[in-house]
């Protein structure tokens, strides 16, 4: 089981995608447990974003690891039926990393994600929650001039009588707890580990009715 | 001194000279848009609505210099890049390696496309000149583009390009070379050309070096490219005419780039308040080479604030900058749809408060 898990890691942090994808089919076929190479994965993806955190890796460099550690990933995972859903998406501008980073954990964690992409609206979230019924729904801005679509977004899921169905998660680097407060979200996190224990702490309460 | 026009004084500015009071610069698409009273399904295709949509941009907001655009993907259309034109929006719909599996053949098969075959960039080009027409007397224009890895990023989809550059470094960097280094040439030469002679600078955009963007193993060859382009692009407009920047990003890396560009740029322009580089840093490293032109936080003050703060922020940029450097009054990026008007207001008579020499 090592040498397969090893060859998955060389891989990874060589940045062979095609190689890591390969190792990871021989792993399973090799009848590795399939938690154990999420786990290796995660562990793997966990040490690029600390190398990140650090200055070692560029946005490219992570950019590069979140996709090695999706494929992997969508081979590996288990059938355990999700803990919760969770409809994410960056709010009016492009910019996708941090969301995509916390789409990665939550999936690594056990949530369902539907993940609406970049330059969403207001107005597609609506949609979402209509259509996927999910148990939270996480917000992201990243630049200033798109936090008025989280407000938009809370007062539009009000307006539609959706709003006590789900939480909303509220983050992005020009968000604050007193931001999340005003607009009437149920929880903020600064960072995408952060993000991960407050979905597991809103899950917790939707399913205590809080 | 007698009132300068706002091109004589942009003029002044970037040949280090003093002009009659520090110049402004700001800009947006989607002001001017409201500006030109249509929305921007028929904005984007009415070369009228777009100049009379900056023009009027300049004369009620008092900018010096005019930047005149719709969006970003025009011009990259003939390489299959789609958009989606809301009321009030332009946004990509569809890159060439939108959310693929990583492929290297999607590099190794792109091929050159003319970037003025589009639909789109007639309407653009003859914005252009009407511009230059009705006001090229009055202002300065900032017109340029980025440069080819910046494009090449457009053309592919900017998430697909950052992973994909890791990946496989020799296919992105083969179709650098081999497409959109023409591309680039010809499409900021060629976008310059319906300016004649109302040109009054190239303006390079340096997304691709924004500080923890690029992998730092391949910056040297990013710079490398964009200079190459750069003097290209130099070669074809003119030896004399400046060139300007626009740093986008919350990490710019003034320092690298001033490394590598040298005396090929005559101006830094930068996103401050709100990136990591204090102006007083640039102030005091690059001030007696380069005109600098920052002190506008789009993002918080100018959107957010109210007229005071306004005020307030004018007034500490030029303390920092205007007697130690050739200053210029300049937003970080393109203004945001709310910015209120009272806000712009403020910022032109702050200006003129405290910007006189």
């Amino acid at each position: 089981m090592d040498e397969h898990l090893q060859a998955i890691g060389e891989s990874f942090l060589t940045f062979k995608y095609f190689e890591a994808e390969a190792a990871t089919k021989r792993a399973l076929k090799a009848g590795v447990p399939r938690e154990e190479i999420t786990k290796t994965l995660m562990a793997l993806f966990r040490e690029a974003l600390e190398r990140y955190e650090v200055g070692k890796y560029s946005i490219a460099h992570l950019t590069a690891a979140a996709s090695m550690f999706e494929v992997g990933f969508e081979l590996a995972k288990t059938d355990v039926p999700p803990k919760g859903k969770v409809v994410i998406g960056t709010l009016g501008s492009s910019h996708y990393l941090g969301k995509d980073i916390i789409r990665l954990l939550l999936t690594a964690d056990g949530f369902e994600v539907v993940d609406l992409g970049e330059i969403v609206f207001p107005d597609q979230f609506v949609e979402a929650v209509e259509r996927d019924r999910p148990d939270i729904v996480a917000l992201a801005s990243m630049i200033i001039a798109c936090l008025p679509l989280q407000r938009a977004t809370v007062g539009m899921l009000q307006l539609k009588g959706l709003r006590d169905r789900v939480k909303v998660l509220v983050g992005g680097a020009v968000t604050s707890a007193r931001w999340a407060t005003e607009i009437g979200a149920d929880g903020w996190a600064p960072d995408a580990p952060q993000a991960v224990e407050e979905a597991n702490r809103l899950l917790r309460e939707l399913k205590e009715g809080i | 001194m007698a009132e300068m026009t706002g091109k004589e004084r942009f003029l002044c500015f970037l040949g280090g000279e003093k002009p009659d009071k520090v110049p402004l610069l700001h800009w947006s698409v989607d002001l001017a848009l409201a500006l030109s009273g249509v929305p921007m399904h028929q904005f984007a295709f009415d070369a009228e609505k777009v100049a009379l949509g900056h023009i009027k941009y300049v004369q009620k907001y008092k900018t010096d210099v005019c930047v005149v655009n719709t969006d970003l993907w025009w011009a990259f259309e003939p390489f299959g890049v789609e958009v989606y034109i809301t009321d009030s929006l332009i946004y990509p719909k569809k890159t060439v390696a939108d959310r693929q599996r990583p492929d290297p053949k999607v590099y190794q098969n792109l091929e050159y496309r003319d970037p003025f075959s589009g639909k789109r960039a007639d309407v653009l080009r003859r914005a252009f000149e009407i511009v230059a027409e009705e006001v090229g007397d009055q202002v300065a224009f900032r017109q340029g583009g980025y440069g080819p890895v910046s494009n090449l990023a457009l053309v592919v989809g900017v998430k697909e390009l950052l992973r994909d550059v890791v990946l496989f470094p020799e296919a992105v960097f083969g179709a650098i070379e081999r497409v959109m280094m023409d591309w680039t040439v010809d499409f900021i030469a060629g976008s310059l050309e319906p300016w004649k002679d109302k040109l009054t600078n190239i303006n390079w955009g340096f997304a691709s070096l924004d500080r923890d963007l690029a992998p730092p193993e391949f910056k040297e060859e990013i710079a490398r490219l964009e200079l190459e382009a750069l003097l290209r692009v130099k070669e074809r407009v003119g030896p004399n005419v400046p060139v300007t920047t626009h740093f986008c990003g919350p990490r710019p890396d003034l320092d690298f780039v001033t490394g590598k560009f040298g005396d090929a740029l005559d101006e830094l322009q930068f996103w401050w308040p709100g990136s990591n580089y204090p102006l007083e840093d640039a102030v005091a490293k690059f001030g007696d080479r380069y005109a600098i032109a920052a002190g506008i936080d789009h993002t918080r003050t100018l959107l957010l604030g109210n007229p005071v703060e306004v005020d307030a922020m004018v007034k500490s940029a030029l303390d920092i900058a205007k007697d130690r450097c050739s200053f210029a009054l300049s937003s970080g990026c393109e203004l945001g749809i709310g910015t209120p008007e009272g806000n712009l207001m403020a910022l032109a008579e702050a200006r003129d408060k405290y910007g006189a020499y």
